[in-house]
């Protein structure tokens, strides 16, 4: 047991400052206000205090509830009065958020997807330690819907793309009254992606994904969907040069130039793509295996073989481990010898 | 073997009822398992439930006669859509706030998940989306923060450059 630790710490290791730039580095997250006001037995009112009619419902069954209720609600809840806070702080899994990682809390709230997510929800995130698209471990949570995805996914992966409002009215034929059912969030002013872009607006982005459905299913099939929406790009398109003729005509008194429609997406940089950075805070793994006093919180680690910068799977360097899922790619890449893979295409 | 039982409610109210329909109820499936089909035609007294609200959770038995028996870990799946209650559900626990807790503690203690379930739910959209005064005023609850606190509080749970 102990030459098989040894081996895994020969052959791993943590990326300590990778220049990610996720939302979680943001400084201006908002600071919770848990701990903050004294609810406990210290202040009296808070046992005389009632929850009122709810109060006939036993604590096992109110938590029952509250855990069903998103981020934003279960906020809100707990300012109704010292009890409420109290009975909110004790919800085993929110209990388990908070002392593990508030950050989710702090980042869901700042950027205003607390309406989209239960507690339930992102605990349920929390406690899964595989990528919802590769299995890959995933170390990080997506956030406008709540997702657990790898670096490679969240930076690839189409569905990981949040969307500008403009962009899902064209794209996926929606009208404005479809959007307020979308999932969406507001980007705080911050530095994004390895690139280290700066963005200073605070953009609304709404979730790909949800917004892609909301289109099928408004539209009837996808393709019924595309090419509505094509129609409608090419219906932009004439409006465009019938105004640019016109313009033409007229010569510079009719005012400024006509802009031509958007057709295509915009240039999507993948990684480099701050959009794709404004959602994703990095996330341990909350082993439920081994919750209670010690809970076993995993931040994932990087395979040294695969340390110089490879760039495709299985080898990428990007890829985090768990113990189990190292054992896994050491069966299906080699074991490490010198500091490489054995059977690799190093 | 009877294909229908007597519940006895605390208000000793005897009501007939299919098996079948009964035995939604884990709580009476498992005791009518354990004392044998000769015992079966003995009343069954539900000490914890009065008639009325027997009777409601009766209907909603009998409404979900048919239903497939959830899984065991099938749990976390059904909770986690959290508003979603099938329109029949949202009209059945269109009662007053007193027998809507009546009718949670009573699936809790008959251990009919289901109804559990949609209960909570209702009364999780009973507090969603409304402000902390709002929820105050639906339960009847007492504010002890003073206003600067509860200000300081939503300041805290927000984007802190806003």
């Amino acid at each position: 047991m102990i030459v098989s630790i040894d081996k895994l710490s020969e052959s791993t290791y943590i990326y300590q400052n990778l220049p990610d730039h996720t939302l979680d580095k943001i400084s201006t997250l908002c600071p919770l206000d848990n701990g903050r006001h004294h609810t406990s037995a210290s202040s009296s009112k808070a046992n005389t205090n009632t929850l009122g009619t709810l109060d006939q419902l036993p604590l096992e069954l109110l938590h029952m509830t509250l855990a069903q209720l998103e981020i934003q609600s279960l906020t809100d809840f707990r300012r109704v009065n010292r009890r409420a806070m109290l009975i909110v702080d004790s919800i085993p899994e929110y209990a388990q958020i908070i002392a593990h990682v508030p950050i989710s809390i702090r980042a869901i709230l700042s950027i205003g997807s607390g309406s989209w997510i239960s507690c339930q929800d992102l605990y349920q995130k929390l406690c899964t330690a595989e990528c919802d698209i590769c299995g890959d471990f995933g170390g990080y949570l997506y956030l406008i819907t709540c997702r657990r995805v790898c670096y490679l996914c969240f930076a690839w992966e189409r569905d990981y793309l949040p969307l500008l409002r403009t962009d899902v009215l064209r794209k996926f034929g929606l009208r404005n009254e479809h959007l307020a059912g979308l999932p969406s969030m507001r980007s705080l002013p911050g530095v994004y992606s390895p690139r280290e872009i700066k963005s200073r607006a605070r953009i609304t982005l709404i979730d790909h994904s949800t917004a892609r459905q909301a289109g099928i299913a408004l539209h009837g099939t996808e393709s019924a969907m595309e090419q509505y929406a094509s129609n409608m790009a090419s219906k932009r398109l004439e409006k465009y040069q019938s105004r640019k003729s016109l313009h033409e005509l007229a010569g510079r008194v009719a005012g400024p130039t006509p802009r031509r429609p958007r057709s295509e997406d915009a240039f999507d940089g993948v990684d480099s793509n701050p959009k794709r950075f404004m959602a994703i805070i990095c996330a341990p793994f909350l082993d439920r295996r081994r919750h209670g006093p010690s809970t076993c919180i995993e931040w994932g680690f990087q395979c040294l073989a695969c340390k110089p910068l490879h760039y495709h799977k299985p080898f990428h360097w990007r890829r985090k481990f768990t113990e189990e899922s190292f054992q896994t790619h050491l069966r299906e890449c080699g074991e490490i010898m010198d500091g490489k893979h054995k059977q690799g295409v190093n | 073997m009877s294909n229908t039982i007597i519940l006895t409610s605390s208000d000793n109210v005897e009501i007939p009822v299919d098996r079948e329909v009964a035995e939604r109820s884990i709580l009476i499936k498992n005791m009518l398992e354990d004392v044998g089909d000769a015992a079966a035609n003995e009343p069954i007294p539900i000490p914890n439930v009065n008639e009325a609200v027997l009777k409601k959770v009766i209907e909603w038995c009998v409404h979900h006669k048919g239903d497939p028996p959830a899984a065991a870990d099938d749990e976390t799946e059904s909770r986690k859509r959290t508003t979603e209650i099938d329109e029949w559900d949202q009209k059945f626990m269109q009662v007053d706030q007193e027998m809507l807790f009546e009718i949670i503690l009573a699936a809790n203690y008959l251990d009919i998940k289901a109804l559990l379930d949609v209960g909570c739910k209702t009364v999780a959209n009973m507090i969603k989306g409304k402000s902390p005064e709002e929820i105050r005023k639906t339960f009847n609850i007492t504010n002890d923060f003073t206003p600067e606190e509860e200000e300081q509080i939503r300041r805290e749970n927000e984007w802190a450059e806003e």
